[in-house]
């Protein structure tokens, strides 16, 4: 049956609409970057200004600091996303396909953590990460973001791998594998959607954060982008092109990277997806 | 892909005797428990000879698929032992057991081509590269997938798929064959051709082959013997034949057989079996198989079940669920020999619906309604109800009758069962 | 610093067990995980020595200096920190920027971190709180008689010592003045600056106009930043008031005088600026201030001497500088505050790094330095032989810095004077948005600054609930042992049958718990603790008397008013985030044309990081540049064609508490769509089409088969994404805190997280704030829980 053209222009309106809602701020930073800087506040309404102007963005694009921060931020993100997958590619089989003592327990509690204030734990990590001596380290730093991303993608892939039938393992243990070797040649490769969400929340998580990269992070030349970018800004006045073109900056890989893995998001993210 | 091409190939390759070990099954006293508490096989006890096809059946539940996996080393026995050969396999990883499964849902690997996943199991065991290419195409060919061999099983059809699941499987050369359920994914027609397919494949092989099925049909066609499991507990296990004209008790008598046999819930006294709806005169003449046959066919029923003894429990029938680990009752649970008297009270009479029929030569059953009349073209079936119970028998294709038409069904000679009528449902007669 | 890689026990490989009768079996497998292993370590190690940075190999001695420090200034300040280390090879000082919050955040963990800079550089205002803190080391031993004489007195501060209040140390060093505030003016529009309040206000009268007579003003005669109070010190000044009271005891605590008549007076002349006179613009933040007097839509503004430079230079305008005038009717001047900026020498410097650090304060503050920054940035110098360089005497804006200076009075630096601001935030905030008057705004600014008085400095003593606390402790610790004692052999037991399983379990279990359970454990602690700022290292249990006070009491009040906030605020959201998701869920669902795109455009509000978007919703919420109200006076031109919903007035989104909450849901519920129409649309694919066939025979409308066979479906999806999604929200610190900036207007768009935030961070109730977030934590685990429970969803979480 086909649809009636009634619906389909109301299904283009609705999704236009939203389109329009969504893309509004992020056009509205792209409008403060172009702006020259004595006309960063402006009544106008207007995306591209008359006289705008890519300074912001040479500014930045020509600061050789900016390339470092660039590279530490993609080696913290690298880095946590790596481990991130591989921890909870292998813990959350773990949970998908053995009962084993604990289990039940260990999975609410897992969930538990996402119920505490984050801006409480902080203190009594940075005394932790100071007892450690791994201030000023990414060993802490990115321990850090890997425990805070942990508990979302353990579950995530424990949730995909519940969709993956288990005849095929045990095919595989009788093949020949160990429970592992199962695991590794069989089950993990047709993880690979599951694994490329974990991966991106695990990314997003590292390459964004603020707030404990600066209290762990004490040498400009260690700095990650968010941290980089804010220490354009002083306490009173804000440049605010700049920042806004440092957003930008800031936001494009990983907007690059969500909507090239767009494609795996639905069938990825399996938050509460029926077993087969 | 035809039948005749699967027995052509006679490639001393796929099963080479000599080096071949003697791939008997035992399980021993083997029970298994799950966490929950739940008692999935009871004391089981079965020896399965060299080169044998097995058929467990029973229905959903019954701990036939938990005894194949078991012995596939995908369950963990909870008690007793399992032997491959002579080695007990208890801690054995399921892929050092030199066994091969052909799984319900296939369980092919969907990331590999076909060729991979027919040389997975070759690779793990580090075959060389030249024989595992061989050897896959050996099989490839057996089996008619050889145009598939570089597709995806999400590109195959379900039969395709099955026959990559069977190609998996023989191209391994195992000790043992499992199958559970392999062809319940598929279609009527498909099913009866693949059935053959793997008769034939134990033809040619003469490998021991355990097949877990709940389809009686399949247990009947493929199975030198059957197991007929309900509640964990083995039933009775026989040749299939066997098992079709003794069942040990009332469960596999109307498990085996379609449309199942029919009960009909009364009281014997004397020769007399009286039920709500008349009487049947059970002359001694009529006893199963007459007095001489009867007795032949007892010592065949010792022969054939060979090491089968359920010593501790007997058949426990579907009744009663709770009873499935009560302690163990009466040890009579052979029949009566014919020599015994019939004992009196209440009994249950078992006749299967091909042994009742307008113009048999033994008494008649009751005077009766049909209710449906259902044409097969080479007979028809009529159904009716006697005691509150459903009731089926042969009519012939061109009998005339009609639903509402009264008749008087007549037992053919020494067709007849009787069951204890208690929650066992033993078989006395 | 773990460098080296640690090959865990995990890597190596683990006895196998015998396998009977598993002689024939290929011997390959057990060397191929093995060397797998061997790879996977590797791997590992390279990973390691990646995230273990760059360690120099022979270490140069380090000073590290916390600033806070103007972008302009910074460059100065390599400079200087340049020619220090030439001449001392092997020195090197790492300066590290850090804002306000984070400079003092960063001391607190410092402190309790026994870890920190060695020398602080920053405003005198903060340094009571330094000194309580025992952060700050005495510089005097270190400082050659008379140096500090060439210093302006009141860019040297002394305080009581912490552990002896009879004995003063020295604990700050200027090298500058700064932070007073003066009046910067558009040529344009005003030919003579004025000298009194009078003319200020006729001037400014003159010159807010309608230029174009489209009923909006477009030119407005004064403007300043309206969030900080600081900005209204000159007013009150003005009118003979002060924020202390002037006879209090100058070793006590000095009382606030946030009520007297004085004060009242100049909140009255403020608030008539706004409701009489009407020259002020309805609201301003310092960017937005500044942005209106850039563009020529202010006439005068009062700004402060960082910013001088930056107008007088900027071509866009004609700008000149005068003093602050004299207010008429006291005739006394306007005095702004003035707050010299300097370096401190911190507790955590110790042996050579003290007197290295104290090397580079007198080379920071030395007067070539100073002349530096002078020549450079034209920084008021606090040695007082500078104020008769050329470079001072011979420039007017220099002249009018040090004219204004001269008449400013010196910041109070205990710690009190953050409370007084805090206390006239709020208060000051409502009475510019005409929320309440001037009477009501001093009582309210009196009470609170007494009130955080308190707070912060009393100190909790042990109450008989400590023996409650302890007894819970073991009660708790019993009835762990008891519950779980049979699980804890039924571990061991199962320990060998699932190895591989606890193998692949551990390294995420021990990281999280590493992570979290020892956090929340100290936590737990804390929250029975009377920690504040005096006493950051050495607190003690004393009882329930933090959930107490969330109970009953003036913070509870706040406390169950805050909480209702935040179920609306997590209601709201969550239902926003559901409708909208599904709904573009089901609109996407199926063929459509450009469905791919739309899907792609939708997603960006997830993709792009969280503080960017809140920020970024901040500006566009800005009640004159912002693009919301563009767009509602955009759609205004047009209201001829609207419907009557759709005919909005600009509003003041961020400056009065209902918009600016609503402001701060708007924003969270753009964030949070995408991912619930991700997850809807993962249900909608898992509905099979022969249902909606089926229903299209039964004749079911549309909206029918929505209502019975999409939303049933999608139940057991989406209520473990609600779920999730109602546990962030109710967390979501980010969004509320940068949209409002903080809880702004006047701390009324808190919810419990930013709540405590404000409780821990602003008001160093580290107690009452541990014992707030377990509250927020139980709540929360209560109702996943529950939730949970009841959809039975337990095993399909996430």
């Amino acid at each position: 049956m086909r649809e009636p053209l009634l619906i389909t222009l109301l299904r283009h309106a609705v999704l236009l609409l939203f389109v329009a809602m969504a893309l509004w701020p992020v056009m509205d930073v792209v409008s403060i970057s172009l702006r020259p800087g004595n006309r960063l506040r402006t009544t106008e309404l207007e995306i591209i200004p008359a006289d705008a102007t890519l300074d912001s963005y040479r500014q930045l694009l020509t600061d050789p600091t900016f390339y470092r921060w660039l590279f530490n931020s993609l080696l913290v993100a690298g880095a946590v996303t790596l481990t991130g997958v591989a921890l909870a590619s292998i813990g959350g089989y773990a949970f998908s396909r053995f009962r084993f003592v604990g289990r039940q327990a260990m999975m609410i509690s897992i969930l538990t953590t996402q119920m505490f204030p984050a801006t409480m734990l902080l203190l009594p990590l940075y005394l932790m990460i100071a007892t450690l001596g791994l201030i000023n380290t990414y060993v802490g730093l990115c321990a850090f973001y890997v425990s805070t991303a942990l508990p979302f993608c353990v579950w995530q892939m424990k949730g995909f791998y519940d969709t993956i039938p288990r005849s095929l393992e045990e095919a595989a243990r009788i093949d020949g594998c160990s429970r592992y070797a199962a695991f590794r040649r069989v089950i993990l490769p047709l993880a690979a959607p599951g694994l490329v969400i974990t991966a991106l929340f695990s990314f997003m998580s590292a390459w964004s954060e603020y707030i404990v990269a600066a209290q762990i992070l004490q040498d400009r030349e260690m700095f990650t982008l968010p941290l980089g970018l804010k220490s354009f800004q002083s306490s009173l006045s804000t440049q605010w092109g700049l920042y806004a073109a440092a957003s930008l900056l800031v936001s494009l890989p990983v907007v690059v990277v969500f909507i090239l893995l767009s494609r795996y998001l639905v069938s990825g993210l399996t938050l509460g997806s029926v077993k087969e | 892909m035809s039948l005749a091409l699967v027995l052509e190939i006679q490639n001393p390759e796929i099963r080479n005797p000599e080096n071949a070990p003697v791939a008997t099954v035992s399980f021993r006293n083997v029970n298994k428990r799950y966490p929950n508490g739940y008692h999935a096989v009871c004391d089981l006890n079965l020896e399965i000879a060299d080169g044998e096809f097995v058929v467990l059946v029973g229905p959903s539940g019954c701990g036939k698929s938990t005894t194949l996996r078991m012995l596939a080393g995908l369950e963990e026995i909870t008690s007793g032992e399992v032997l491959i050969g002579s080695r007990v396999v208890n801690d054995v990883e399921p892929g050092r057991r030199d066994i091969a499964m052909v799984f319900q849902n296939y369980a092919l690997y969907p990331h590999m081509t076909v060729r991979q996943n027919l040389a997975f199991g070759l690779k793990m065991r580090r075959t060389p590269k030249a024989e595992i290419a061989r050897r896959t195409a050996d099989v490839a060919e057996t089996l008619g997938i050889t145009t598939l061999l570089d597709r995806r099983p999400r590109e195959l059809s379900g039969g395709q798929r099955q026959r990559v699941a069977l190609g998996r499987a023989i191209v391994r050369q195992p000790q043992v064959f499992l199958f559970d359920e392999p062809l319940s994914n598929l279609d009527a027609k498909l099913r009866v051709q693949m059935r053959a397919e793997i008769a034939a494949l134990h033809q040619r092989l003469k490998t021991t082959m355990i097949y877990v099925t709940h389809d009686q049909v399949e247990a009947m066609t493929l199975g030198q013997r059957i197991v007929v499991m309900d509640l964990g507990v083995v039933q009775q296990a026989d040749a299939p034949l066997a098992i079709y004209q003794n069942p040990a008790n009332r469960f596999v008598a109307g498990f085996i057989g379609s449309p199942p046999m029919n009960f009909v819930h009364g009281r014997l006294a004397g020769a007399c079996f009286l039920h709500p709806a008349g009487e049947v005169s059970l002359t001694n003449g009529d006893a199963p198989g007459g007095r001489d046959s009867f007795a032949a066919q007892r010592g065949r029923d010792s022969l054939a079940t060979g090491e089968l003894t359920s010593k501790s429990e007997p058949p426990v029938a579907k009744a009663s669920r709770s009873s499935v680990a009560a302690p163990p009752v009466a040890k009579a649970s052979r029949p009566l020999s014919a020599d015994d008297p019939l004992p009196s009270g209440s009994a249950i009479l078992g006749v299967r619906p091909e042994d009742l029929a307008l113009d048999a030569a033994g008494p008649p059953l009751a005077q009766v309604t049909l209710e449906v009349v259902e044409q097969m073209g080479h007979e028809s079936m009529g159904y009716f109800s006697l005691a509150g119970q459903r009731c089926a028998m042969r009519l012939p294709a061109n009998s005339g009758l009609a639903a509402g038409d009264r008749v008087e069904p007549r037992l053919r000679p020494g067709s007849w069962r009787l069951f204890a009528d208690d929650p066992q449902g033993r078989r006395l007669l | 610093m773990i460098e080296r890689p640690v090959v865990s026990p995990a890597l190596a490989s683990p006895p196998r067990r015998p396998l009977p009768g598993s002689a024939g079996l290929p011997a390959g497998a057990a060397g191929e995980v093995i060397a797998a292993r061997t790879r996977a370590a590797r791997r590992l190690a390279v990973v390691a020595l990646l995230l273990s940075g760059c360690a120099p190999a022979d270490a140069p001695r380090v000073i590290n200096l916390w600033h806070q420090m103007r972008p302009e200034d910074r460059a100065v300040l390599a400079q200087r920190i340049e020619l220090f280390q030439r001449a001392r090879p092997g020195v090197q000082v790492r300066a590290l920027y850090k804002e306000t919050e984070e400079l003092r955040s960063g001391l607190v963990s410092a402190v309790l971190a026994r870890r920190g800079p060695e020398v602080i550089y920053g405003p005198s205002d903060v340094l009571g709180v330094y000194q309580a803190m025992g952060v700050l080391q005495d510089m005097s031993a270190y400082l050659p008689p008379g140096e500090v004489e060439a210093f302006d007195r009141r860019a040297v501060v002394r305080m009581p010592a912490r552990s002896d209040p009879a004995n003063s140390e020295l604990i700050f060093l200027g090298d500058r003045f700064g932070n007073h505030l003066a009046l910067v003016y558009n040529k344009r529009f005003i030919a003579q600056p004025p000298r009194t309040t009078d003319q200020l206000v006729a001037l400014a009268r003159q010159n807010t106009v309608d230029e174009n007579g489209d009923g909006q003003i477009d030119r407005y005669g004064i403007v300043w930043n309206y969030t900080e109070p600081f900005f209204f010190i000159p007013f009150l000044t003005g009118y003979g008031a002060w924020v202390y009271q002037e006879s209090s005891d100058a070793a006590a605590v000095p009382a606030p005088a946030l009520d007297s008549p004085q004060a009242i007076d100049a909140y009255r002349f403020v608030a008539s600026l706004r409701s009489e006179h009407r020259v002020l613009p309805p609201s301003a933040d310092y960017e937005a201030a500044r942005a209106l007097f850039l563009a020529g839509k202010a006439a005068m503004l009062i700004d402060g001497d960082w910013s001088w430079q930056n107008y007088l230079a900027d071509s866009s305008v004609d700008a000149g500088l005068a003093v602050l005038p004299v207010v008429s009717s006291t005739g006394l001047a306007m005095a702004p505050m003035v707050a010299p900026k300097g370096y401190s020498l911190s507790a955590f410097a110790a042996g050579e790094e003290a007197d290295l650090a104290m090397e580079l304060i007198r080379f920071l503050t030395s007067a070539e330095t100073q002349r530096a920054y002078l020549a450079q940035q034209r920084i008021l110098p606090s040695r007082l032989a500078l104020r008769d360089d050329p470079l001072v005497t011979a420039d007017p804006l220099m002249a009018v810095s040090v004219a204004q200076a001269e008449r400013g009075r010196a910041m109070p630096a205990d710690v009190a004077m953050r409370n007084i601001w805090d206390a006239m935030r709020g208060p000051y905030q409502l009475l510019l948005a005409g929320g309440i008057d001037a009477a009501e705004a001093g009582r309210r600014m009196q009470r609170d600054a007494l009130a955080k008085n308190q707070a912060m400095l009393a100190r909790a003593e042990p109450d008989r609930t400590v023996l409650a606390v302890y007894g819970l402790a073991v009660a708790a610790l019993a009835a762990l042992v008891f519950t779980q004692r049979r699980s804890a052999l039924a571990f061991f037991r199962d320990l060998p049958r699932n190895r591989l399983a606890y193998a692949l379990v551990v390294p995420s279990i021990a990281l999280i718990f590493l992570t979290v359970l020892f956090p929340l454990a100290y936590n737990v602690v804390l929250s029975f603790s009377n920690m504040s700022l005096t006493n950051l290292r050495d607190w003690e249990i004393v009882g329930l008397r933090n959930y107490a006070s969330l109970a009953g009491g003036e913070q509870a009040d706040q406390f169950w008013s805050v909480f209702s906030k935040t179920l609306v605020w997590t209601a709201v959201n969550v239902f926003f985030h559901v409708v909208v998701g599904v709904l573009l869920a089901v609109a996407l669902h199926g063929p459509l044309r450009g469905r791919g795109v739309y899907r792609l455009l939708l997603i960006i509000p997830w993709a792009v990081p969280a503080y960017i978007t809140a920020l970024t919703w901040r500006g566009m919420f800005d009640q004159q540049f912002g693009a919301v109200n563009h767009l509602i006076r955009a759609l205004d031109k047009l209201h001829a064609y609207l419907p009557g919903w759709l005919q909005l007035e600009p509003l003041n989104w961020l400056g009065e508490a209902g918009p600016a909450f609503a402001a701060c849901i708007v924003a969270n519920v753009w964030l949070g769509f995408p991912f619930m129409m991700v997850i809807a649309l993962g249900g909608l694919q898992g509905i099979p089409a022969e249902l909606y066939e089926a229903a299209r025979i039964d004749r079911a409308s549309r909206w029918q088969q929505f209502r019975h066979i999409t939303l049933p479906m999608l139940k057991p999806v989406l209520i473990p994404a609600v779920t999730l999604g109602a546990v962030w929200t109710f967390n979501n610190l980010n969004v509320v805190w940068l949209v409002s900036n903080g809880g702004e207007p006047a701390d009324q768009t808190h919810i419990l997280v930013s709540y405590v935030y404000k409780a821990v961070f602003n008001m160093y109730q580290y107690g009452y704030g541990a014992a707030l977030s377990m509250v927020i934590f139980l709540m929360l685990l209560a109702f996943s829980l529950a939730f949970l429970r009841k959809t039975r969803a337990t095993e399909a979480v996430y």
